[in-house]
């Protein structure tokens, strides 16, 4: 490649030069041979008036449009996409394709001369019978027959000798490969001639000369000819063209940023992009291509590097104007943003702001405020209400950025416990937008922001079902990776609460394997040591479920707190309970939910010693307030439930009725299914406690809640939360032994040593309060 | 007391496409870019070398005047054939000839001695 191209290309005064069009390569010769056949059949089925079968030459159209785009491929790739069962080629036609390559190849070069006459070129542009000389397949034609007339003879034997390789590699592999014998596929020579090698050597091209090494005389191969992996597209055999590269490119990063797993591996993706940047070095796009790649990957050094080298590469001038470097600010600022160096993205940030504000380029000013508010996680309220006021008529990259700084807004909302009312109008705004401008990821966005609303403020039943609605649509959808990853996490969580382990095991699966590594593996890495440290306290097992509160401290740190607090809490460890609350207490910027669940824990500390004083009573009844203003029931019921408990204690039954009736509503709907079962046990204990001392009373209502224990003991029991059955049923022994009942008193008493003998549990767990 | 919330990753996307906005190289207009310069040089070929004037010819046009001894008539065999442009070579309007065929400088017009000996 000339040298003063590429530094034309650097130029900054210089207007742009188209690049030159590149040598056509014996991929697109076959592929212009096999268009010949069809026309010529074409042609001899309209002189003959016999009509060719509609769903074959469409077939036939479909299968061109795939190879114009597709990179140039091996011989024997093309031989088997033909003989595909999708793409199926006609008999007849395959046959005489076939024999037009052997023929080809056996004529010697006057062949190649004759198809690269100009008449031949035209008759397969012709008017009534070829193809039409402005479609794709026209220019496609075009262009390589355009290049080949320009041929000098060295050029030509060159590309003769390229051609035979080809033909005779493929050719063998497919001896060699599973497919019967192909018709016409004889090989007239006696020996191979050697591939040309080009002026840059690279062991791709040293492999396919060593593959294709003049064989001996006979034409049937021996085993041992590893033929069958052939040479991939970098040797002389297939080259990029800079059509194919944009079709590749574009595929590629859109699956990169949307459904990760259906892109290429990395590796390959790597080998890939470096034979385009091979064979068109003067193009930007692949640079960047590989620079995805390497984040995707997180290699920060080699991402930094890919990153400059796109730079380096990108032209200067844009539209006869000075582009200038603020996308390549931004750029940077978003790399180091993935990798969480967050000083560093704000410092490219500011630079990025300066020069957009420099060369008035407003795109790039919105989309760097963009990135400054997400990483100080701070939204000035007056610029999203002036943007939705001007909303309308703007042009679609700004109506993105305002969607996308409302659902911000939204987020920022319920992390610090606004009303839910003006949250939902924002997003009934956000949603305005999106359903006029059809934004899909925008659209799942909004979906998967309303289930993590609902589920703040407690409706956690419908936030699973948006959860539901998110992940079955999720066709419709098909660009919102992301979304999908929330949703998941958040749908195995609750399944998990409701005691569907393995449900939740399968979908936890399913988004590791959707979304392998951070960041957007961060929603079910958290999932994740949620299920575990539930399934740890339900079950007893402390040590499991510190461990993974140990994992969720590198993710969430003050959620991993609350956590580490809750399972002391059910070790009935309240001292280091109480210190770990006083040191959330203190920390300042903590989203309200979690501020609200410490109140909460601090009130079960207090419960549980034994020593209650008047002053809990007063802190879960201010407790219950503050989340009566912000509309959270559902918190609201959980202390409810506890107040009820506190209130047996101290010995008003009624009062706790009261509460506990309060409660079990929510509770019900909303709860996972230990809440549903604590609660059920709590109001029979309440039922109990109000029947008073009169025996008759007290009988009747113990008999008529056996069932309402019973379906406890079963909840529990699906949970594995063996302390907890057995708390059951020493409740519902003693109780039959107070009235009397001694032969319900046995079964149960029964029942208790059957489940101690399974299930173990020391003795300190059982009658615990959470 | 279990569930937490799951926010979705609010971020734009990592390609900002509008990094790429380069002049779409049209493929169509490239390549009849291509076939205009092969049809004009073909056509070139036709008319290349028509105002080359055949051996010892000289062009003449309202031009340049220059000097007789440098013009030289062709020899005995041909003014036979071209007698009727002899009065053309009278007039003193020449243009003075190029390098690219034979000036007497190079040949022996007059030599008895011919390459082609009987």
């Amino acid at each position: 490649m000339n040298l003063f191209e590429e530094l034309d290309t650097l130029e900054p005064s210089g207007k742009p030069t188209p690049p030159r069009i590149e040598n056509p390569t014996p991929h697109k010769i076959a592929v212009l041979i096999l268009l010949k056949q069809y026309i010529a059949d074409k042609k001899s089925s309209l002189d003959s008036g016999v009509i060719m079968n509609p769903q074959r030459r469409r077939m036939f159209c479909m299968l061109m449009f795939k190879i114009v785009q597709e990179a140039d491929m091996s011989y024997y790739k093309f031989h088997n996409l033909l003989t595909s069962h999708r793409y199926k080629l006609d008999t007849l036609l395959l046959e005489a394709f076939e024999k037009a390559m052997s023929e080809f190849c056996a004529n010697g070069i006057e062949a190649l001369f004759d198809f690269s006459e100009s008449q031949n070129i035209d008759n397969l542009l012709n008017e009534s019978w070829g193809v039409s000389q402005f479609s794709m397949m026209g220019v496609y034609v075009r262009r390589v027959g355009v290049v080949l007339e320009r041929f000098s003879f060295s050029e030509m034997v060159g590309m003769y000798k390229n051609f035979c390789t080809y033909y005779e590699t493929g050719v063998r592999a497919l001896a060699v490969g599973p497919n019967k014998q192909i018709a016409g596929g004889i090989l007239h020579r006696a020996e191979t001639p050697p591939a040309t090698t080009e002026e840059k050597t690279d062991d791709k091209n040293e492999v396919a000369l060593r593959i294709n090494k003049p064989e001996s005389a006979n034409a049937a191969p021996s085993c041992s000819d590893a033929v069958v992996t052939e040479p991939t597209g970098s040797s002389s055999m297939g080259k990029w063209a800079p059509k194919q590269a944009k079709v590749f490119i574009n595929k590629q990063s859109e699956l990169l940023e949307h459904s990760e797993r259906n892109a290429l591996p990395p590796i390959e993706l790597h080998r890939k992009v470096q034979e385009i940047i091979n064979d068109i070095p003067l193009a930007t796009t692949p640079y960047f291509l590989g620079y995805m790649n390497q984040l995707r990957v997180r290699d920060y050094k080699n991402a930094l590097a890919a990153l400059h080298r796109a730079l380096d590469r990108s032209p200067v001038r844009m539209m006869s104007q000075e582009k200038g470097y603020q996308y390549f600010c931004v750029n940077l600022a978003v790399l180091h943003a993935t990798f969480g160096h967050r000083d560093e993205a704000l410092a490219a940030l500011r630079e990025g702001i300066m020069l957009a504000q420099e060369h008035g380029d407003k795109r790039s000013l919105n989309l760097a405020n963009t990135w400054y508010c997400l990483l100080r996680d701070e939204l000035p309220l007056s610029s999203v209400q002036r943007s939705v006021a001007e909303a309308a008529d703007t042009d679609g990259s700004l109506l993105q950025n305002h969607t996308l700084a409302l659902h911000f807004a939204v987020k920022l909302g319920t992390v610090a416990g606004y009303q839910p009312l003006r949250l939902f109008d924002l997003l009934q705004r956000s949603d305005n937008l999106t359903n006029r401008n059809n934004f899909a990821d925008h659209a799942s966005e909004a979906l998967a922001l309303r289930s993590a609303v609902w589920c703040a403020y407690g409706r956690h039943e419908l936030s699973a079902l948006y959860a539901q609605l998110l992940l079955v649509e999720r066709d419709r959808f098909c660009r919102g990776s992301a979304s999908v990853g929330s949703a998941l996490a958040s749908y195995a969580l609750w399944l998990q609460l409701q005691g569907e382990m393995q449900l939740s095991h399968v979908l936890l699966y399913r988004a590791r394997e959707h979304l392998p590594r951070m960041p957007s593996a961060e929603c079910w890495m958290i999932s994740q040591c949620h299920v575990i440290i539930q399934s740890g306290i339900y079950r007893c097992r402390w040590h499991d479920a510190m461990k993974a509160c140990d994992q969720l401290h590198l993710l969430d740190p003050a959620d991993a707190m609350l956590q580490r607090a809750t399972i002391y809490v059910a070790k009935r460890e309240f001292f280091n309970a109480r210190r770990l609350l006083d040191k959330l207490v203190s920390q300042t910027q903590m989203p309200f939910l979690i501020r609200i669940r410490v109140q909460l824990l601090l009130g079960y500390c207090s419960l549980a010693d034994g020593r209650f004083s008047s002053e809990t009573v007063t802190l879960l009844l201010g407790v219950a307030e503050e989340m009566t203003e912000s509309q959270m029931d559902y918190e609201l019921a959980l202390v409810d439930m506890v107040l009820a408990q506190l209130l047996l204690l101290l010995g008003m039954p009624q009062k706790a009725y009261q509460a506990i009736k309060h409660c079990m509503e929510d509770v019900h709907i909303n709860g996972g299914l230990y809440e549903r079962a604590k609660t059920d046990f709590v109001f029979v204990r309440c039922l109990l406690a109000i029947a008073g001392t009169d025996a008759d009373l007290r009988k009747a209502q113990l008999l008529k809640s056996v069932d309402v224990l019973q379906r406890a003991a079963q909840a529990f029991k699906k949970l594995e939360a063996h302390a907890k059955v057995l708390d059951v049923y020493v409740f519902l022994a003693q109780r039959f032994n107070e009235i009397g009942e001694r032969q319900l008193r046995n079964k149960y008493a029964g029942e208790f040593r059957r489940y101690y003998t399974e299930h173990p549990i020391p003795r300190e767990y059982l009658g615990m309060v959470y | 007391m279990s569930m937490i919330p799951f926010f979705p990753n609010l971020q734009p996307s990592v390609p900002n496409q509008y990094w790429f906005d380069m002049v779409p190289v049209s493929e169509e207009s490239q390549t009849t870019r291509y076939e205009d310069e092969r049809r004009t040089w073909r056509e070139s070929m036709k008319t290349a070398a028509t105002d080359l004037q055949p051996l010892g010819k000289v062009l003449t046009l309202p031009g340049i005047e220059t000097d007789d001894e440098d013009v030289v008539t062709a020899n005995d065999d041909s003014e036979d054939s071209d007698s009727h442009d002899e009065e053309d070579d009278e007039t003193n309007d020449r243009i003075p000839v190029t390098q690219d065929f034979y000036s007497a400088d190079d040949i022996q017009m007059n030599d008895d001695t011919s390459a082609t000996a009987p």
